[in-house]
């Protein structure tokens, strides 16, 4: 199996000196394509740092981040033009905030990152993207007619329209209930096993984690440890046990 | 919901961030504001006087006795009384009796052409009175010396001057210097007589007491300080302050208006702007009524601080502003802003207050908003109009269209004039400002519909939030509907108003030439007399006389009617005829325009000139028009009445550029010349509205310039506010000049929606105008003057673009 993203020793530090925070300090991943990754960890643990510096969102200070599924690229060292361009071509991203232009219907917003790659989309496509996100005959409202659950499948529907090689997910189910969050995910979890589509999921929910193939642990900017076919209990236990070693360390 | 303390603080620091610039553009806006105020309130009390100047003519005279002719009529309420216009004599038996109290010297004045420019005539006798005195030579012995005060000419020269009665030529046998006075030429007391022989003035060297008792109601006296009153610059200052103030009130209130509108309508903004902030102090616990004590605390902190510092901004403005009056010849040269502190605390208060209603109605929409609010990251404000802001745009356009209609009843003419249009272009755009969130859904729509075709992302994003947040789309667009709304309105009016009355001027007159006076001061007989002598040339003469008629049988209206010989108007006149002929026009008939409100055939009685009275038929009823026709009489109803006009045609059957040669070279002796009639009204064009137009542009270009930074500080309040919108759109992938593409797209839209809106205005005003002039002229013809509104559309359109990516440039590099 190939990797669809490799990170090796990613480091990102905040501040200077005495105030200084490692959010990364040192990170080395691989994420294999069509796989579905929860990174889980405390608040503050550097989840969301390592979700932006692989998504090519934000720059690490030093490591590699080589993008898979396609020609591999490395992103560290690409021009924020250039970054743009793949972000908007071959990675997904969805935010715990939906991030929906308020002012666009579902539809509009969902046709966005063709729109600004020049592309016309055909209503269909866009008609297609909806309903494969369960939402057809929704693309005439705005977010703010919407429910959250349906603005996260707005916001997932946009993410998926340009066919990406890899989604990455910040906490996705973390502004909804337990019911449309099960949705959501079920959803991510179908798009991985039908599609071959690649999942990296942030989140701090058990539950949400056991939906994927695998989780990893971070701790204070390190990996510190992982598994496969998690359980919530299994998680959960595992994350009770990281508590302590954050604060020892 | 998790919030880490790095989002804390960030949202602290954009908040301080979004403050510190919100609170530059309101105080900015004060401060100028109320700086605009104080100094046009000073320069307006600077025109409510002019310096108290001691006497200079007469500074030497103990008394002055001047002659005085009145008519006086009785109306149904009292008896009116006006002074007839022209020179007045005062009769020998006054003279006589004004003998027996001390010396009296008779005194003439008049207008000359002479070495130099244009010149007082007057007698040497009484040039002493003015303190003026010999520098070399001696007084004028013979009729044909004289003493020159002008600065030029050189004793023992012959000169030629331009009198009344003709030139002569003059030997130069004096040089005096004026003191303080016009350039004066002196005669001998024969000579003077002979050249103006009204004498109208008297110097008595005797006790003003007794003079006044011996003149009683029959002539006027003056003495001390009221000597001054008969300089002729006293009645020039007079002149030049009636302009001054006319402008000055004219500019004072668009100032004021524009102040009123600019900080009222920032303090609302910026209110409205902070919803997220109130939202989370609502979140945090803070009442509705907290949260709007919060608001006006601040309103009246930043109203003090603002008013206090536009009073110092108002202290150097006022000064530099009477200067600029002054130097762009639009104020006398004397000309000074008043010292009068009422400016300061006028504009002071007003500042204080409109703070503190612009934050008023805004606070009591912050108190409203729900906490939840603070949790959604950005929304689409879909604000609606509220009742109040309606009724209050109703009741303004209601009485902007009043204002419009009402004119074209009642008197289409009043309508024409700038203390009516004003007015009511600014009442238009208040009306058009609060209603604009009704208006600006549809323009909107309008204006964007090409950027729906368009495939790419800009055009969507740049229509769809125009559309969805019509309410900020109004907010943003009203700084523009202010300013273009302004140029367009104010400068067409007065183009409108000055081009139709250049056009009628000009089209009244048809005869081929008129002469005009070059080195002399004025039209005389004698240049008529000369036309006459051409062979071939058809010479008509008007003369400006006044009217005067009882309207109503309470006023006493002083009309003014020209003099003519009806054959003038198959030659040289074609006024613009209702009903009648006024080729039937004789000693017993008279023309009128519509303003007089006579019939055809009707009988008025009314007094000449000279206060005689007469009973005469309408023989024709012309167009009021759009500056006023007037009427027409004959001369025997015209006593007094000089030369106004001098038209010169071909007759048939002869060359007019042999009839216009042999003309010119008979009026080169006298001191005029002939134009053609082409040339003429191009002249007239081309100065068509020379002082109002460059007044207009002056007040607009100030109000302008504030209303400009007013642009400024909406947009960058209005682009602060939508950073998180903007990093929506990097986050969905687009670049950084992705998002400034669209950012300048939608600012375009903003443009485009205050200038249509701007356009619905100046349809407004100017079709009403074009509407009064039809009814006034039979031609609606309006002036737009596109050059000027489009360079203000353009630099709306800079402005607005500057601001907006200034502010949105910094943080763009990254999502
Ligand atoms: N822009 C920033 N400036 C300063 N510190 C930051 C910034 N972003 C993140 N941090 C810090 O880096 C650490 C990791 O943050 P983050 O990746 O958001 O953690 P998580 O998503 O696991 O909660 C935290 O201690 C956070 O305070
Ligand atoms: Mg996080």
């Amino acid at each position: 199996m190939t990797n669809a993203v490799r990170l090796t020793g990613l480091r990102k530090t905040y501040g200077s000196g005495e105030s200084a925070v490692h959010a990364l300090a040192g990170v080395s991943l691989s994420f294999a394509s069509g796989g579905f990754t929860a990174v889980m960890g405390p608040s503050g643990s550097g989840k969301s740092t390592l979700l932006q510096c692989a998504a090519g969102l934000d720059r690490p200070d030093a490591g590699s981040v080589l993008l898979g599924g396609g020609p591999p690229v490395e992103l560290t060292g690409l021009s924020e033009k250039r970054l743009t361009t793949l972000r908007r071509e071959r990675i997904g991203f969805v935010f715990q905030s939906f991030n929906l232009l308020p002012t666009l219907t579902a539809e509009q917003n969902v046709s966005l990152p063709a729109r600004l790659a020049g592309r016309r989309v055909s209503r269909k496509a866009l008609r297609q993207a909806l309903s494969e996100v369960g939402l057809d005959g929704r693309g005439g409202h705005r977010p703010h007619e919407m429910s959250g659950g349906q603005q996260q499948r707005v916001a997932l529907a946009r993410a998926l329209v340009t066919r990406p090689a890899v989604l990455f997910a910040d906490e996705p189910t973390g502004a909804l209930d337990t019911e449309t969050g099960a949705q959501v995910l079920r959803l991510l979890r179908g798009l991985v096993d039908g599609h071959g589509l690649t999942v990296i999921m942030v989140t701090h929910d058990p539950v949400a984690a056991s939906y994927a193939h695998r989780v990893v642990y971070l701790a204070d900017g390190r990996v510190a440890g992982e598994d496969h076919e998690p359980t919530p209990s299994r998680v959960a236990a595992a994350l009770a046990d990281l508590r302590p070693v954050a604060v020892a360390a | 919901m998790l919030t880490s303390p790095f989002t804390l603080l960030a949202m602290a620091w954009r908040g301080l961030r979004s403050r510190w610039m919100t609170f530059a553009a309101t105080f900015l806006a004060l401060a100028l504001g109320v700086g605009l105020v104080a100094a046009m309130g000073q320069v307006l009390t600077g025109t409510f006087s002019a310096p108290e100047r001691a006497p200079v003519r007469y500074a030497n005279a103990p008394v002055v006795v001047r002659a005085l002719a009145e008519l006086s009529v009785e109306t149904s309420h009292d008896t009116e009384t006006t002074p007839l216009p022209g020179e007045h004599a005062l009769s020998a038996g006054l003279l006589d009796r004004l003998a027996t109290l001390g010396a009296v010297t008779v005194d003439r004045v008049f207008e000359l052409g002479a070495p130099g420019g244009t010149a007082t005539g007057r007698p040497w006798p009484s040039a002493r009175f003015s303190g003026t005195e010999l520098l070399s030579g001696r007084a004028p012995k013979v009729d044909d010396e004289i003493v020159l005060a002008t600065g030029a000419g050189a004793l023992g020269e012959h000169v030629t001057v331009y009198t009344p009665q003709g030139p002569r030529a003059y030997l130069v046998t004096g040089l005096a210097a004026s003191a303080g006075e016009d350039p004066g030429v002196y005669f001998t007391d024969a000579e003077a007589a002979r050249l103006q022989p009204v004498a109208g003035l008297a110097v008595v060297d005797g006790p003003a007491a007794a003079v006044r008792d011996l003149v009683g109601t029959e002539a006027e006296v003056f003495s001390g300080g009221e000597l001054r009153l008969l300089d002729p610059a006293t009645a020039r200052d007079e002149q030049a302050l009636i302009a001054a103030n006319s402008l000055v009130g004219t500019a004072g209130g668009i100032a004021a208006f524009v102040s009123v509108f600019v900080v009222a309508s920032t303090f609302a903004f910026a209110v409205g702007q902070r919803r997220r902030e109130f939202a989370l102090l609502r979140a945090a616990g803070a009442t509705p009524r907290q949260v709007r004590r919060t608001v006006m605390a601040e309103a009246t902190l930043l109203g003090l601080a603002g008013s206090a510092a536009g009073c110092v901004v108002g202290d150097a403005g006022g000064p530099r502003m009477a200067a600029w009056l002054r130097e762009l010849g639009m104020a006398p040269p004397w000309f000074t802003v008043g010292s009068s502190p009422a400016p300061f605390y006028i504009a002071f208060a007003v500042g204080v207050v409109v703070a503190w209603c612009g934050a008023w109605s805004a606070s009591r929409r912050a108190g409203g908003i729900a906490p939840t609010e603070a949790l959604r990251e950005t929304h689409v404000q879909a604000r609606r109009l509220s009742p109040l802001r309606a009724l209050f745009g109703a009741a303004a356009l209601l009485g902007a269209l009043l204002m419009l209609i009402q004119p074209l009843l009642e008197g289409p003419a009043t309508l024409l004039k700038r203390k009516q249009y004003t007015p009511l272009v600014l009442m238009l755009l208040v009306a058009l400002a609060a209603l604009a969130p009704l208006l600006t859904g549809p323009i909107a729509r309008l204006v964007t519909w090409p950027l729906s075709r368009l495939r790419g992302a800009t055009g969507m994003l740049a229509r769809e939030s125009a559309l969805a947040t019509s309410g900020r789309t109004a907010a943003t667009a009203a700084p523009i509907l202010l300013t273009v709304g302004l140029a367009i309105c104010l400068l067409g009016a007065v183009g409108t108003v000055d081009g139709a009355r250049t056009e009628e001027e000009t089209a009244r007159v048809t005869a081929g030439y008129l002469v005009l006076p070059e080195q002399a001061p004025a039209l005389t007989e004698a240049m008529a007399t000369a036309a006459r002598d051409v062979p071939g040339a058809e010479v008509s003469v008007t003369r400006e006389t006044v009217l005067f008629d009882v309207e109503e049988d309470t006023a006493l209206l002083r009309r003014q009617a020209r003099a003519v010989d009806p054959a003038a108007f198959g030659t040289a006149l074609a006024p613009p005829v209702l009903e009648g002929s006024p080729g039937e026009l004789d000693d017993s008939t008279i023309v009128v325009d519509t303003e007089w409100g006579r019939e055809l055939g009707e009988e008025v009685a009314i007094w000449r000139a000279d206060g005689s009275p007469v009973t005469l038929r309408v023989v024709a009823v012309i167009r009021e028009g759009a500056g006023g026709n007037g009427a027409y009489v004959t001369p025997a109803n015209a006593p007094g009445a000089e030369v106004g006009e001098l038209f010169v045609s071909a007759a048939p059957g002869h060359d007019p550029a042999v009839v216009a040669a042999d003309l010119r070279a008979g009026l080169a002796p006298l001191g005029a010349t002939a134009v053609s009639h082409q040339d003429w009204a191009a002249s007239r064009r081309a100065a068509s509205g020379g002082v109002t137009a460059l007044g207009m542009r002056v007040v607009l270009g100030i109000a302008l310039a504030y209303t400009g930074l007013f642009i400024a500080g909406t947009l960058a309040m209005a682009t602060r506010d939508r950073r998180p919108e903007r990093r929506l759109l990097r986050l969905a992938g687009a670049s950084g000049r992705q998002v400034l593409a669209v950012l300048a797209v939608e600012t375009l839209v903003v443009l485009l929606v205050g200038t249509v809106l701007a356009a619905l205005a100046g349809g407004l005003v100017l079709g009403g105008m074009s509407l009064a002039l039809l009814l006034l002229t039979g031609t609606g013809a309006i002036v737009v003057p596109w050059g000027a509104v489009a360079l203000v559309v353009g630099a709306c359109g800079v402005v607005a673009l500057g601001s907006a990516l200034t502010v949105a440039v910094p943080g763009l590099s990254r999502p």
